[in-house]
């Protein structure tokens, strides 16, 4: 959606936030990021802390480099395949009730939707201090995805935002 | 993308004599959700319009992706969202379509 100023034209810019790996977090994520790129906003998604976990390929199983992150990642699954409800989880009962109806009402999946986004052109920026501190390296991580970030970096991209968004 | 067109769908085909099927694919950016649709039928169609032509053994499939965004007209056909699996089978004779972009 080109915006007109003076001489120049500038695509409305909308830079999201994803804090958390929670499959209720996630998914609005997903849904706005890509609902924004296929109106034609330019859209960026900072994955930070628990959300990191969401740009890990589905198929890793564990990763760090020492036991206190191998320890983490093995109770934190990564992976848009493995994210759970932050409330009425109940042993994997509720998210896979809600999976199963939203697979009923044809709702696109967060991996699907997280697909959709990189077709889009959806930028994925993953924390460089969360990897630090979990351990992770490029390899643990989906394809397509923009160099690391930290937070002065992620500050100068959203100061340029019209839309900021904290999920 | 992994295309599979089922001996059901295959035998529908047949039946009506065609060598081609379409596939109408559509997300629809609405209501707070992101959902898909996916319509096939046989006979082929207009690449003009937008429908892309893959040969599958000796069948030609046309597809076709849309993106419906609320409160934006018209319908877009997007050529940057490519479904990674895109399945023809039958349901009660009748050909259907189901596309995952996962």
């Amino acid at each position: 959606m080109p915006e007109t100023n003076g001489d120049e034209e500038r695509q409305k810019r909308m830079s999201i936030v994803c804090w958390s790996n929670d499959l209720d977090r996630v998914w609005p994520v997903m849904i706005l990021a890509t609902t924004g790129a296929a109106s034609g906003l330019d859209v960026n998604i900072f994955f930070t802390f628990w959300g990191l976990r969401v740009l890990q390929r589905n198929e890793k199983r564990t990763t760090g480099q020492n036991w206190k992150q191998r320890g983490e990642s093995v109770m934190d699954r990564g992976g848009t395949d493995h994210l759970k409800l932050s409330k009425m989880h109940m042993g994997g009962m509720g998210t896979a009730m809600i999976k199963s109806l939203a697979k009923e009402y044809k709702v696109a999946s967060p991996t699907e939707l997280l697909g959709m986004a990189t077709d889009l052109g959806v930028r994925l920026y993953p924390c460089q201090m969360t990897m630090e501190l979990y351990g992770l390296t490029k390899d643990d991580f989906i394809d397509d995805l923009e160099t690391p970030l930290g937070a002065a970096s992620f500050i100068e991209m959203a100061s340029e935002s019209d839309i900021n968004l904290f999920i | 993308m992994d295309i599979d067109i089922d001996t059901g769908a295959r035998r529908v085909l047949a039946d009506v004599r065609e060598a081609a099927l379409s596939v109408e694919l559509t997300l629809h950016f609405c209501g707070g959700l992101v959902t898909k649709d996916a319509v096939a039928y046989p006979g082929a169609e207009d690449e003009a319009a937008g429908f892309r032509r893959e040969r599958v053994g000796d069948l030609d499939l046309y597809w076709r992706q849309r993106l419906v965004v609320e409160g934006s007209t018209p319908t877009r056909v997007s050529t940057e969202i490519v479904p990674r699996r895109l399945r023809v089978h039958t349901e009660d004779g009748v050909l259907c379509a189901q596309a995952s972009y996962a």
